[in-house]
């Protein structure tokens, strides 16, 4: 049967590929690089919004569809419990927090504009200044808005605070073991499903993710959603299904940067099922789907205006972003990861190990069972096209510069390799065809590995302790906490994070190069405190301790040494506070007009202050 | 149907009703001579102060009881299909009551309205005195009132917040937690009412989501003042005239009546619906063909006595007005034109985050009354006040009449800060409005639902920024200045306290802090230094304002808020607001007489490590702008105990 036996509604055809041309134009080719950035940030929410509210749209149709065949059991219950226990194991073991920076702080920054201005603009300046903390500058970043835009939602919903980040991953900890749940059950019955919860409860990883603030836990909830939704899609062949699962696809794509790569399995699915049925369907919400995507190539721009996005000075000898030169070290790194058995690395090896064997097996069975052509089952059509997916992200991973999966910034990308592998060990294990006892005995196994080994390695979380970036955010957010009334200013190289929290912060070089804006602002007491954080390392032959890179503020100012902590080996990293800027380093104030000032009426007065004010801006950090 | 002659021959024939009228006549006479004819202003202050309370509480009382009789005989517990329908309803406004409740932290908003109001609660909850309490002290264990004055606003709100002291104890977030439970009310019979005009459910819901989506809403819903009493007792009122109108009798006459005499008392202006509330019920009486005059009709002018007598006051007293140094008049033509300019920015202006504004509901709203206005006059000749849907349309005239006035007051620029609140009730007629069009247009075959979603998409991407940054809010001030002074002092060990204050007492007063004004301290040199000496005050605390004194900023003591030199003060803490600094200090030592000469303070900068600071200052301090509190406390009292 070839292509042209099938029933093709030429208006809506015709239609989808206006739609589809006129995306590509939008997306590709009628911005300038600096247009298409001001469209992502005047649009981009809604565009994210439209989208999100479709999708719910839909699951809520589903949910409906769900719920009148819905009826309580005891099983169905246990396994409910059982995914609650496994989500809270995963949240107790490790303080919630950022973990991956300025990763998490970005998306928290993003998600504070969009909460405030509906731009998705992460906060670069920001200060008291009538009484409101307000953002007076942004940047765009470089990350897919979807995970941004939800946590804006949670802001809106409950107020701005920083810890809804942590909230929504916790949140998503237990939808994604919910989902792991459906597909395992999908693949082989409630006991596979358990057994994929597990497996992933193994993972230290996802613990550490699912207390911290990024976008890892989303990415792989929308991952699996989809291929349960293509499942679904393959089983029922109605518009709900097909609409959920392209909307679905188009949200996953705008979680990760990578995670666009996952539009073209769900295009191989929804072809298949053209294919099969031999009748093309295209319901309104996919018709919209390629301008709901526009925004990604727009934003992808950012590496077009700003180079340095893609990070490449942040590991040196590197000149190319992707190239396949880099696989055969990205593959050592990643079996460092996989097989560390030293207890640090957040890694289950009972999950690798499983994953690694049963792969290649997976893979040959669907080879195998595709033959069937149109015959073949709608959940093997599905897992077909998605493990495609992942091997091709996989792939990707492989040939990044920075695909080090060993480096602690780097591991949680290795999370959808993870989803993969407990996908294609628990369907594996559906073709062994185990006996009853034999998945027990494997529920019993994944439980004890839980219990030897993934509980001490989360409980001593060293993976997260090591990382020196995230205990400093940490004494930061503890600093904040000390000093509830956030009236300070912070010379801080990572000022991003005390804006984040609604305190003013100024960079180094900003200080440096502004001094008099510093002796202007001692002076009058615009801020209860000047604070400075800065890194020392210490020689280890003279002990002498010496500012790390950019991290030197100069020795025009005077510092009173407020709390300092050593978080590795010869490093030291400090909280002082500005006393004053050393004479000479700025001009002094000329204090002739106090002089009359008792004499000046109330309104020469009111002229004065406003003055002031407009004097005191300018020398805001 | 009766003619008006008919209602009158039986309004005469009728004995038990002849008394009544009679009755009626004797009480309108009675209160207009006890309320504004025979009492100068000094003794209705007195009266008010003596007997206001129980008057309240008797109107308050008995709508209390008529309320009960009525709803007993109309609650029943709703059928499955029933909750079945209200479960999304009820939802959606709890999902909007809950946003509001989230976007904004409870505090005051409008300084001083709201700290006024707490204190005459708290007043009427240690004295049943409707009086704004401004000095006492912790004498042998009991916090003490010693003197208070007679304030200009109605007292019904701080009259039901005194119920809540009464019920759970005394604290001052009973405020907040009463107006969050008044924005649920406010949410709800809005969408009653509304549902009502548009016979539509969908439709009632896009008008509610812009209601509660309003930033000026959400900012009185987190706060502590009487404006959504006032909203919630006029939809109340409209509520009652509807079931009035629908069936006229004796008990719904007295809800409506009493309703009516409490929301008078609610706010200055809302006493134009009294006569809002006779029209109503002579229209009743035709659609009852018989009059009907229940005795709290009868009594209803004498319910109003605290009313006349705190209005015969105000006007008695031009410091109450409040008006500035170059306005002789309230209400004047000359403000016309600015109040208009400013109405029409506040209502037709599409975002500034500076104003609790939200232009769909004001476009939309206007647009749907200008609708109105020509589907009632086309209609003209059938328009009829006794048409339940039409009570509505009354009291939106009344509304708007309140607005029209609002336009020629001295203080009605609704850009203001302080005066956005006024708007509520226009925009509140403007959703109700909006919901009775669309009940229109849906009845053409438009599916509201629709509306709901373009309401919601607005207040998200439009209204929620506004709410979330509410600069309209956190612009002033004086809340976060006395906030921060409070938290302050109550970081340091706790002991007794005097605080003198450069702003009003109220905030430390309500907080049952004893206060007293900075400006009045060098005439009570004497005083101040005995309890130094006696030790009566663990610390007395002195807060001051630093202002800039050059464009290089240079700060130094507000002259307003300068002490003589021989006031020793020891600097605690300094925090800036704005471009001002509030200095919170010791009061170490004060001196034996006052420094001779009259020479002007040196207004010294202050240098934060000092430990003791003099403050040299001219004894004649300047004035400071007129304040009512002030103007009424000490040697300028007018009426104290």
């Amino acid at each position: 049967m070839s292509f042209a036996t099938i029933n093709v509604p030429p208006r809506r055809v015709l239609l989808a590929v206006l739609i589809g041309a006129l995306a590509v134009l939008l997306g590709f080719f009628t911005f300038s690089a600096n247009q298409a950035l001001a469209v992502v940030t005047y649009g981009g929410y809604w565009v994210i919004l439209t989208t999100i509210v479709l999708f719910g749209a839909m699951l809520v149709r589903i949910a409906r569809e769900w719920w009148r065949g819905w009826h309580f059991s005891w099983r169905a219950a246990g396994f409910a419990a059982a995914v609650v226990a496994c989500g809270i194991l995963l949240q107790v073991h490790e303080p919630r927090g950022f973990k991956i920076l300025m990763d998490e702080i970005m998306l928290l920054g993003s998600s504070m504009s969009l909460h405030l201005d509906k731009t998705p603009l992460v906060p670069l300046r920001g200060n008291d200044l009538q009484g409101a903390f307000q953002l007076l500058s942004g940047m765009l970043d470089k990350r897919p808005l979807f995970f941004p835009v939800l946590l804006s939602i949670m802001h809106d919903l409950t107020g701005y605070r920083p810890a809804n980040a942590f909230w929504l991953n916790s949140a998503l900890t237990f939808v994604f073991l919910g989902l792991m749940f459906l597909l395992g059950r999908r693949l082989a019955g409630a006991r596979g499903g358990i057994l994929a919860v597990l497996l992933m409860t193994s993972l230290p990883l996802l613990g550490q993710n699912a207390t911290g603030g990024g976008f890892e836990l989303l990415n792989i909830v929308m991952q699996v959603a989809v291929i349960l939704l293509g499942i679904r899609y393959l089983e029922r062949k109605d518009d709900l299904s097909l609409s959920a699962f392209c909307l679905g696809g188009v949200l996953l794509a705008q979680v990760r940067y990578e995670s666009v790569l996952f539009i073209l399995p769900v295009a191989a699915v929804v072809a298949w099922s053209w294919w099969r049925e031999r009748e093309v369907r295209l319901p309104w919400p996919v018709l919209l789907c390629p301008l709901l995507l526009v925004i990604y190539p727009l934003q992808n721009r950012v590496f077009d205006v700003r180079t340095q996005s893609w990070e490449l000075s942040s590991q040196p000898g590197y000149e190319k972003v992707f190239s396949p030169a880099y696989i055969s070290d990205n593959v050592g790194h990643a079996l460092n990861f996989f097989f560390d058995l030293s207890g640090d690395a957040p890694n289950s090896p009972l999950l690798v190990i499983a994953g690694l064997i049963a792969v290649p097996f997976f893979l040959l069975t669907l080879a195998k069972k595709l033959r069937a052509g149109r015959a073949t089952a709608p959940t093997d059509v599905a897992l077909a096209c998605f493990g495609a997916g992942f091997l091709a992200l996989a792939g990707l991973l492989l040939c990044y510069f920075w695909g080090k999966f060993d480096d602690p910034v780097i591991r949680r990308l290795s999370l959808p390799l993870h989803v993969f592998m407990v996908i294609a060990t628990v369907a594996v294990l559906r073709e062994v065809r185990l006996s009853p006892k034999g998945w027990n005995g494997l529920i019993v196994a994944g439980i004890a590995f839980i219990f030897a080994w993934s509980i001490p390695v989360m409980a001593r979380h060293a993976y997260t302790l090591q990382y020196v970036h995230a205990r400093e955010v940490a004494w930061r957010e503890d600093f904040i906490a000390r000093h509830p009334t956030r009236d300070f200013v912070v010379i801080d190289n990572s000022s991003i994070i005390w804006i984040t929290h609604e305190v003013s912060s100024t960079p180094m070089a900003q200080a440096r190069a502004r001094k008099d804006a510093i002796d202007f602002l001692l002076r009058n007491h615009s801020f209860s405190a000047i604070y400075v954080f800065q890194r020392f390392e210490i020689d280890p032959v003279t002990h002498r301790e010496k500012p790390e890179k950019d991290e030197d503020l100069s020795n025009d100012f005077a510092l009173e040494t407020v709390e300092e902590r050593r978080l590795k080996p010869l490093s030291i990293t400090r909280i002082s506070r500005v006393v004053a800027v050393k004479p000479g380093a700025v001009q002094p104030a000329d204090a002739r007009e106090a002089e009359d000032f008792a004499k000046l009426t109330p309104e020469e007065r009111e002229k004065l202050r406003q003055k002031y004010f407009e004097n005191w801006l300018q020398h805001l950090p | 149907m009766a003619g008006w002659r008919q209602l009158a021959a039986s309004l005469v024939n009728d004995r038990a009703l002849r008394a009544r009228a009679l009755a009626f006549a004797g009480a309108a006479f009675v209160a207009l001579a006890l309320g504004y004819v025979l009492p100068n202003p000094a003794l209705a202050a007195l009266a008010f102060r003596r007997c206001g309370y129980f008057i309240l509480a008797a109107a308050f009382g008995g709508f209390g009881w008529v309320m009960f009789q009525l709803l007993r005989a109309r609650l029943r517990f709703p059928a499955a299909s029933a909750w079945r329908r209200a479960v999304p309803i009820v939802l959606a406004l709890g999902a909007l009551l809950w946003l509001a409740l989230v976007s904004e932290p409870a505090g005051y908003k409008v300084t001083n309205d709201e700290f006024v109001l707490q204190a005459t609660a708290l007043d009427l909850h240690l004295r049943r005195e409707p009086a704004v309490l401004v000095r006492a002290y912790d004498i042998e264990g009991a916090f003490t009132p010693l003197l208070a004055y007679t304030d200009k606003r109605p007292f019904f709100f701080p009259f039901v917040l005194t119920l809540v002291h009464d019920l759970t104890g005394y604290r001052e977030a009973n405020a907040f937690l009463l107006n969050a439970a008044l924005a649920a009310a406010s949410l709800a019979l809005v969408f009653v009412l509304a549902r009502r005009l548009a016979g539509n459910s969908a439709a009632a819901l896009a008008a509610v989501v812009l209601w509660g989506g309003l930033p000026l809403f959400v900012q009185n819903a987190t706060g502590s003042g009487m404006e959504l009493l006032n909203v919630v007792m006029l939809a109340v009122v409209m509520l009652l005239a509807w079931e009035y109108l629908a069936a006229p009798d004796e008990r719904r006459a007295s809800a409506l009546v009493l309703a009516s005499v409490l929301l008078a008392q609610t706010r200055y202006e809302s006493a134009v619906f009294i006569p809002l509330a006779g029209v109503v019920l002579l229209a009743g009486w035709r659609v009852a063909q018989r009059p009907i005059l229940p005795w709290s009709a009868v009594a209803a002018p004498l319910l109003m006595l605290p009313y006349a007598w705190q209005n015969h006051f105000t006007n008695a007293n031009r410091a109450l007005w409040e008006l500035h140094a170059s306005q002789e008049s309230r209400f004047d033509v000359g403000y016309l034109a600015r109040n208009l300019q400013e109405a029409g920015r506040f209502f037709f202006t599409w975002q500034d985050r500076m104003l609790a504004n939200s232009w769909l509901l004001s476009v939309a709203g206007a647009s749907a009354l200008l609708a109105a206005a020509a589907w009632a006059l086309r209609r003209w000749r059938a328009w009829r006040i006794d048409q339940p849907g039409c009570v509505v349309a009354l009291y939106a005239l009344g509304v708007l009449a309140n607005l029209g006035l609002l336009m020629f007051y001295y203080w009605g620029q609704l850009t203001d800060p302080v005066a956005e609140r006024l708007s509520l009730p226009s925009l509140m007629i403007a959703a109700l409005a909006l919901a009775w069009a669309l009940g229109r247009i849906v009845a053409r075959g438009f599916d509201a639902r629709w509306a709901v979603g373009a309401a919601a998409i607005y207040v998200v991407g439009v209204m929620r920024p506004q709410i979330a940054n509410h600069y309209y809010t956190q612009f002033n001030p004086a809340p976060h200045e006395v906030a921060w002074e409070e938290n302050f002092l109550r970081q340091r060990p706790p002991m007794e306290r005097l605080i003198i204050t450069n702003k009003t007492v109220l905030p430390w007063i309500i907080d049952l802090q004893p206060a007293v004004m900075l400006k009045y301290m060098p005439g009570e040199r004497e005083q101040l230094r005995f309890h130094l000496g006696a030790g009566t005050f663990g610390e007395i605390i002195v807060t001051q304002k630093l202002i800039p004194s050059t464009r290089d900023g240079d700060y130094v003591v507000d002259p307003a808020d300068a002490l003589p030199r021989d006031f020793k003060l020891e600097v605690l803490a300094e925090r800036r607001f704005n471009a001002m600094i509030d200095r919170i200090s010791r009061l170490v030592a004060v001196g034996d007489d006052p420094p001779a000469g009259n020479k002007t303070a040196a207004v010294a900068p202050a240098p934060r490590s000092a430990a003791v600071v003099a403050l040299h200052q001219p004894h004649e301090i300047a004035q400071a702008a007129v304040d009512g509190i002030a103007q009424l406390r000490g040697r300028h009292a007018v009426d104290q105990d």
